[in-house]
C-alpha cells in the first residue's frame, strides 16, 4: 500500500482523533529497533494521484491532530512512500536527528509573522520617486536613448530599488527579533528570510510554547501593528513547519 | 492581474502563508525511499497568490523565456 506522509512523532502517544487524507486510514508505521519513533500516513488505495488544494489543508488538518497529541515534525505536503517498509527505513535511517527535532518541537507551535510593504516599490525616475532622485536619474529617457541603454538604466533602477529594500527588510528583522526577545522567543527560535517576492518584506517564523502561543500571537500582533512602512500579519499556531531543517 | 498582497484580508494572507509552509517546509523525504514529492498541481490549488511556491515558478519561467529570447 502507498503511503502519503504527514508526520513523524511518537511511537506511544495517542492516536489523533482523525481520519487519513479522503477519508482513508490514517496510520502510524514504526520500525522494529525504535520504540520510540513513528511516521504517520495516510494508507493510500489505488495509485498515487495528483493532490489538490482541498488535499493541501486536510494534509495540515492531519498534522495539527496529529501535534495535538504530541511533539511532531510535519512531513513536506505531497511526500509519497512505496510502502512500510520504505517508512521504516527512513525513521531508522534518520533516528538520531529525528529524536533531537523532536525534543526540540516538544510543547512548542510555530507562529509566522509576514510583513508586506505598504506601498509598492518604484524606481528612480518612476513615477512619485522622481521626486527625491538624483537629477540624472531624473531626467526621462530622451529620444536619442538607444533600446539597450534604456534596457540597461532600467534594470540599474530595478536593482537599486532591490537592493534598498533589502535593506530595509534586515533592518526590519534585526528590530523585529529584538522585539521578540522582549516576549521570550529567543533569537535561535526564530527563522527568517527577507524580500522572498516583491511585495514582501519579511516571512518570519517563531518557535513558541504552546501554552501560551494565543497570547504571544496577539503580542506580536501589537508588535508589527507598530511599524512603519509595512502591514504586519501574525499568524498561527501551527505545528513546527519551518523547524524541521535539521534534517532536511 | 492579481491583487497586490497588501490588499488581502488578514484571514486570506494567513492562508498564504500556511500554504506556503505546506509547500515549502517540513520534513523533506525525496531521496530516500521516496517515490517523488508529488506534482502538486498549484493551478488546481486555486489561489491567486502564493508566495515562494508561486514566484519560484514565475522566476523559472523567466529566466526560460529570456534564454529563449536571447537564443533567437
Amino acid at each position: 500500500m502507498t503511503l502519503l506522509a504527514h508526520a513523524i512523532g511518537s511511537a506511544t502517544a495517542p492516536a489523533p482523533a482523525t481520519e487519513g487524507l479522503r477519508g482513508q486510514p490514517l496510520r502510524r508505521i514504526t520500525a522494529a529497533d525504535l520504540p520510540d519513533l513513528g511516521l504517520w500516513a495516510t494508507g493510500w488505495k489505488g495509485s498515487s494521484g495528483p493532490l489538490g488544494r482541498d488535499d493541501a489543508f486536510g494534509h495540515h488538518a492531519i498534522v495539527a491532530a496529529i501535534a495535538a497529541t504530541g511533539p511532531c515534525l510535519p512531513i513536506r505536503f505531497g511526500s509519497w512512500l512505496a510502502d512500510d517498509a520504505d517508512a521504516a527505513a527512513l525513521l531508522t535511517g534518520r533516528r538520531v536527528a529525528l529524536r533531537a527535532a523532536l525534543a526540540r518541537v516538544t510543547d512548542r507551535s510555530e507562529l509566522a509573522v509576514t510583513l508586506l510593504w505598504s506601498e509598492a516599490a518604484v524606481a528612480p525616475g518612476r513615477g512619485h520617486a522622481v521626486a527625491t532622485a538624483s537629477p540624472d536619474a531624473m531626467s526621462p529617457p530622451g529620444p536619442t536613448m538607444t533600446p539597450g541603454r534604456r534596457f540597461l538604466e532600467g534594470r540599474r533602477d530595478d536593482f537599486a530599488v532591490t537592493e534598498g529594500r533589502r535593506e530595509q527588510a534586515e533592518s526590519l528583522a534585526a528590530g523585529l527579533i529584538q522585539l521578540l526577545e522582549g516576549l521570550g522567543i529567543e533569537p535561535a527560535d526564530v527563522r527568517h528570510q527577507t524580500c522572498p517576492t516583491a511585495e514582501v518584506a519579511l516571512s518570519l517564523s517563531a518557535l513558541v510554547p504552546t501554552a501560551t502561543a494565543t497570547a504571544t500571537k496577539a503580542a506580536a500582533g501589537r508588535l508589527v501593528g507598530g511599524l512603519d512602512g509595512v502591514r504586519g500579519v501574525v499568524s498561527g499556531p501551527w505545528p513546527p513547519y519551518s523547524f524541521t531543517t535539521e534534517i532536511g | 492581474m492579481n491583487e497586490p498582497l497588501a490588499a488581502l484580508p488578514d484571514e486570506e494572507l494567513t492562508l498564504l502563508d500556511l500554504t506556503d509552509r505546506l509547500l515549502n517546509r517540513g520534513v523533506v523525504l525525496v531521496g530516500e525511499a521516496t517515490i517523488s514529492v508529488a506534482g502538486v498541481d498549484l493551478i488546481y490549488l486555486g489561489l491567486n497568490v502564493i508566495l515562494t511556491a508561486v514566484e519560484t515558478v514565475v522566476q523559472h519561467e523567466r529566466r526560460l523565456a529570456e534564454q529563449r529570447a536571447s537564443g533567437e
